[in-house]
């Protein structure tokens, strides 16, 4: 036994990334990321032009209602963003897979799709149904990781 | 340790170096009885503070897409020395991306910022391929 108390993380884990789905959940959540700061960034260069986002921006330019709205979504998406990932670290380093995680991650990551869209329509119900969804998955996440 | 957490810790160490230079420019720039003060009535940085404040900002966000990123490539076993190149990619993209904002470069700033992110995103599709 000896030198093989500590093996190498195996193949569990590590089997074909795209079958495993907390790896998933990790590119889905880049990947949403992506779609946030995109978003943003092409409605804030149609709204105040090229040369102000390519210049230093020393003064503030008023930016259009959608771009205000996908500025503020990508924030909080943003505030969320460090819990999420946290937690999905802890599941892994402890490794715990429940429905609770998975499906807390689920909901999560669909909800918070759900909110940029819902943020951009400017209907303020639908939005902040979105993000409580979306923050329950998040607590689903957290009792998954410390139920014993 | 995967070359790609190594550039993780780096790309920390560069947020910190950041805070610094932004809290010592804007204690400069506003003074102390402000920055300690609860600033209940909004006191905006201008000029170089204001641009290494914004510089911070964006790196929390880049941070938010590299993380994950690094998380992928790490739990899935697939560094690779294409991964860990993308890496190093990223981390020489933001720390050019300070002296871009802070002493304004244009489109300079702009493209180093697109470096930085396709680095990024290069990682996550070198995982999922």
């Amino acid at each position: 036994m000896g030198f093989d108390a500590h093996p190498v993380p195996t193949p569990e884990l590590l089997v074909s990334m795209t079958s495993d789905p907390a790896s998933l959940a990790l590119a889905a959540f880049a990947l949403l990321t992506l779609v946030h700061v995109g978003a943003h960034s092409l409605a804030l260069k149609a709204a105040v032009g090229d040369a102000w986002t390519r210049g230093a921006r020393d003064v503030p330019a008023v930016p259009s209602a959608l771009a205000g709205r996908l500025e503020r979504a990508l924030r909080n998406f943003l505030e969320t963003a460090p819990a999420f990932l946290a937690l999905m670290l802890a599941a892994h380093v402890s490794a715990r897979h429940s429905p609770l995680i998975g499906g807390g991650a689920a909901v999560y990551l669909g909800a918070r799709a759900a909110y940029l869209p819902a943020y951009a329509s400017g209907l303020p119900h639908l939005r902040t149904g979105c993000w409580l969804v979306a923050t329950l998955g998040l607590v689903a996440m957290l009792v998954g990781v410390l139920l014993p | 340790m995967t070359p790609e957490l190594t550039v993780l810790a780096l790309a920390l160490l560069l947020q910190a170096v950041q805070y610094v230079l932004l809290s010592v420019t804007a204690n400069l720039q506003l003074g102390t009885g402000y920055t300690t003060s609860p600033r209940d009535r909004h006191q905006p940085l201008t000029g170089v503070p204001g641009r290494l404040l914004r510089a911070l900002n964006n790196h929390f966000e880049a941070l938010a897409m590299f993380t994950p990123a690094v998380l992928l490539v790490t739990l899935s076993g697939q560094s690779s020395a294409f991964t860990a190149a993308c890496a190093w990619t990223y981390l020489g993209a933001r720390v050019l991306y300070v002296p871009a904002y802070a002493f304004g470069w244009v489109p300079g700033r702009s493209v180093i910022w697109a470096v930085g992110f396709f680095a990024t995103f290069a990682i996550v599709v070198a995982v999922l391929l």
